[in-house]
């Protein structure tokens, strides 16, 4: 499973540098692939979370230095390798030493094609619903506006979490 | 059971945070988007089972084995519901070496499926295993719920020590009264002829020499000899032991007895064993195959029990130590207590042997070999044979056996060097 977490871990690193070529983004994407390197030959999640966060700072930093109108698909793509890395990795060092029957490989592979799909059409659907809202009922250019926003969606994440924990 | 949360929802959150972070610092859509697949993978993760949805049965093929020999383990798992991802892992007891197969597997299973797991193990030392307690974890697909729950089942193996035939051994001096395999001095119904002298009234038609009878004119008559058992008691040293674990002194003690002991019952001869030790315990003489699995049992039992007190061999029943008995003294010689019960025992005119384990050659090979201890196990060595030649100068017939060598060869020694004495004593 290492090699495919190595692909995923390329793509990961590769597409900022897509976005936007700059000695910046190379910089900053060549820490995150050593980490990611380190994180996947290890099995170490909380390293290969530090790469992926580094990874993130590299693809943020692309989309703002690139000028250009946003470019979701390559976003939906990132978040997608992202979410498949952490779950490969997780994964192989949960079952290292194991005998693995080859039915688990191949339900496996199924569900990380349906959570990709499902994870597409997800992100096509907000994207739309975004553009939509934007459309119907266009908010001013204020920071407050994003920032609210995302700490609302973080605090819906998190209480999501504990409501699930509380019911265990 | 013990569900629980997995620490990858903190690595997922950690990031849809860094990514919403990260997109009201560069106030650009795309962060935001990326945390998206993140996002739905924690929504869908989910595992509605129960610890009662896994059956599962424990099997081993063997409740009885020898020394080195091998077992297998099969374990069934039925799904009572969906299992998207079931880790199993058995708990091996430390004298047992996996052979095929592993002791943590994975599998998936559907609703009513029945999967089988199998693996090998070899027994590597006499013990009492334990086997069937299985620890069972349940994974959502992504890894981010986990159901963790027990599986006991106890399945009891008994590892006996290994026995190798022998076909020498050393002869009692004193027989008993039950028939054996000795040709005993007096006269009675047997197979070995003796004496042949003219026929008298009372004496058996079948028992006529005709050959004789011919040759001398009048009816002679062959006498045979009676063939009686003895009985063998073997006395264990469980007071200290030396080698690594699985071939320590005591571990070969216990292989020497079961041999020895085997070899006797398989001559009629009725055996019994005392383990000296910090407990003394023992198995008066019998004999047949139920005396065998008592012997057995005992031996597989055997251990060192560390204690000051030196034990008193005036407290075994004499009938567990009959005065007509052949002694067969099984130690390392490290505690003197030994050396001193087997002298007794010769003092009181028992007929004793000994067979003495050499610690000195299982400590070598369980340290580092240097030149420090190259000399240390020389002077051991020394004095250990001082002590043996101690115990020969006080009558005892010794025989040393080392750990690679035949347990026949050795005994071999005690039959040649009591015949001396027995054609001395003529």
């Amino acid at each position: 499973m290492r090699p495919l977490a190595a692909v995923l871990a390329l793509v990961l690193v590769a597409l900022p540098l897509l976005v936007h070529a700059s000695e910046l983004v190379a910089e900053v994407t060549a820490v995150a692939a050593l980490l990611c390197a380190a994180g996947i030959l290890t099995l170490s999640i909380p390293v290969l979370t530090a790469g992926s966060a580094l990874a993130l700072i590299g693809y943020a930093v692309a989309v703002r230095l690139s000028a250009g109108p946003p470019n979701l698909p390559t976003a939906l793509a990132f978040g997608i390798a992202l979410v498949l890395l952490l779950e490969v990795v997780d994964f192989t060092g949960r079952f290292r030493g194991a005998v693995v029957a080859p039915s688990v490989f191949v339900a496996q592979a199924r569900f990380w094609l349906k959570l990709s799909g499902a994870a597409a059409a997800a992100g096509i659907v907000l994207a739309a619903g975004a553009m939509a809202v934007a459309w119907v009922a266009p908010l001013s250019a204020h920071p407050a506006g994003p920032m609210v926003g995302a700490l609302g969606a973080l605090a819906a994440v998190v209480g999501t979490l504990g409501l699930r924990l509380k019911r265990q | 059971m013990t569900p629980r949360l997995t620490r990858l929802n903190l690595s997922a959150l950690t990031l849809v945070a860094w990514a919403l972070l990260l997109g009201v610092l560069v106030g650009r859509p795309e962060p935001f988007l990326t945390t998206v697949p993140v996002l739905v993978a924690l929504a869908c993760a989910r595992l509605r089972m129960d610890a009662r949805d896994v059956v599962i049965t424990h099997e081993v093929s063997a409740d009885r084995l020898f020394e080195g020999d091998r077992l297998t383990v099969t374990v069934w798992i039925t799904a009572g519901g969906p299992i998207p991802l079931i880790e199993l892992r058995e708990a091996l007891p430390s004298v047992v070496a996996l052979e095929t197969g592993h002791r943590r597997a994975v599998f998936t299973l559907d609703k009513g499926e029945e999967v089988r797991w199998r693996f090998e193990v070899r027994c590597l030392a006499r013990q009492e295993l334990s086997f069937g307690h299985v620890r069972f974890r349940v994974w959502d697909r992504q890894g981010l719920h986990l159901l963790e729950a027990e599986h006991r089942e106890a399945k009891r193996v008994m590892v006996y020590p290994r026995s190798v035939p022998l076909r020498r051994l050393p002869r009692p001096r004193q027989t008993q009264t039950s028939v054996g395999n000795y040709v005993s001095p007096t006269f009675g119904e047997g197979l070995e002829p003796g004496e042949i002298r003219p026929f008298v009234p009372g004496d058996r038609v079948r028992h006529v020499n005709w050959r004789a009878s011919l040759r001398l004119g009048e009816l002679y008559v062959t006498h045979y000899h009676q063939e009686r058992n003895a009985d063998v008691v073997l006395m264990l040293d469980t007071l200290a032991a030396a080698g690594p674990r699985g071939t320590t002194s005591l571990d070969l003690c216990v292989r020497a007895a079961a041999s020895i002991a085997s070899a006797y019952l398989a001559r009629k001869d009725r055996v019994g064993l005392i383990d000296y030790g910090g407990m003394l315990r023992w198995v008066g003489p019998g004999s047949g195959r139920a005396q065998h699995a008592r012997i057995m049992d005992s031996l597989l039992r055997a251990e060192v029990i560390f204690t000051y007190v030196a034990k008193d061999l005036a407290l075994v029943p004499p009938r567990i130590l009959p005065p007509q008995a052949l002694i067969i003294a099984l130690s390392p010689f490290l505690d003197a207590r030994f050396v001193k019960a087997a002298t007794d025992l010769a003092a009181r005119g028992l007929d004793v042997v000994v067979v003495a384990v050499s610690p000195v050659e299982l400590t070598r090979a369980a340290v580092a070999p240097s030149p420090v201890v190259d000399v240390a196990c020389r002077l051991w060595a020394l004095e250990w044979r001082a002590r043996l030649g101690e115990l020969r100068r006080q009558g005892l017939m010794v025989v040393e056996w080392r750990a690679g060598e035949p347990l026949e060869s050795a005994l071999a020694v005690f039959g040649r060097h009591r015949h001396r004495v027995a054609v001395a004593g003529r």
